[in-house]
């Protein structure tokens, strides 16, 4: 391994990592919030893309939208917590680890494509908030999306099979 | 109907996007199957150098000595601290200086690192910590 960051060795010496390593439940707790944070991301944005591919148009998009997202940025700030706290109990390894850097490099073209959604299509939902067609647009933001987070969650649980 | 066909559709897309995270049907937990052979194993006696007692899995390394010099360094891997404790491996019985015989599976790619199957103890106890690589 080419010579570790100084801050990755940093915070993984420090007693934050120290605690999640050797304390006996604190590792498979922090997995345990991981998956469910992951469930409220992936549920929400898999009902949410459902609906923009054009499924039960009888739905109105703005009001899925209000009810699923919530629960997605709850989802990703359990996550993040929980998932900054697993990386610095082995900091130097996780950022030398091919599948935990595709994980990163995913997300955030998954949060361009949030983005990109967010200011051009869904701007306009008005025009196909319920059964109107979603704008193709919307269905290829949507299957980018489903695509994208697969990928995350294929990325995530590889870490563990790739050194 | 024509929802069911359009959502298999749509998981047949990622399908075919993903085959590269495709995830090999023998790795039935962490690394251990697809890390260590599980055909065959090694019997490595020695001295604890260091030991990384962690989750999710513990880490150890032994001196195996050769026939003069400082010996190969093994590096071992087993199970999670609450596995290890039921099992009976604690901290205070893997401890560096302790002498121990180890029975494992040794890496396919070759290098001096080994997934634990079994342990002797400096006080005579007998561990057996994974009875197949699987």
């Amino acid at each position: 391994m080419p010579e570790a960051l100084p801050i990755l060795q940093w915070l993984a010496a420090s007693p934050v990592a120290a605690a999640v390593r050797s304390s006996t439940w604190l590792y498979p707790v922090l997995e345990t919030l991981h998956m469910i944070g992951l469930g409220l991301v992936f549920g929400g944005i898999f009902a949410m893309d459902l609906r923009l591919l054009g499924l039960h148009r009888e739905l109105q998009v703005r009001r899925l939208s209000d009810h699923l997202l919530p629960w997605v940025w709850t989802g990703f700030a359990v996550n993040l917590s929980s998932g900054l706290l697993l990386f610095l109990s082995d900091a130097v390894a996780f950022a030398a680890n091919p599948a935990f850097q595709a994980k990163m490099a995913l997300l955030v073209l998954v949060g361009l494509n949030a983005a990109w959604f967010q200011r051009r299509i869904y701007a306009d939902v008005g025009e196909w908030d319920s059964g109107a067609p979603p704008p193709s647009s919307a269905r290829a933001a949507a299957v980018l999306s489903l695509a994208l987070w697969t990928a995350i969650i294929a990325a995530g649980r590889m870490i563990a099979y790739w050194e | 109907m024509r929802l069911i066909v359009r959502f298999a559709g749509v998981i047949a897309g990622l399908a075919i996007l993903e085959p590269a995270f495709a995830v090999p049907p023998a790795a039935a937990h962490h690394t251990f199957v697809t890390k260590y052979d599980s055909s065959r194993k090694v019997t490595l006696t020695g001295a604890v150098v260091s030991v990384r007692y962690a989750n999710p899995h513990i880490f150890f390394t032994i001196r195996v000595p050769s026939g003069g010099g400082l010996g190969a360094l093994w590096r071992i891997e087993t199970e999670s601290i609450p596995k290890a404790q039921a099992k009976g491996l604690t901290r205070e019985r893997l401890k560096p200086g302790a002498q121990v015989t180890v029975t494992a599976w040794p890496a396919r790619d070759g290098r001096a690192e080994a997934g634990l199957s079994a342990i002797r103890l400096p006080d005579g106890g007998s561990l057996t910590m994974r009875g197949s690589a699987r």
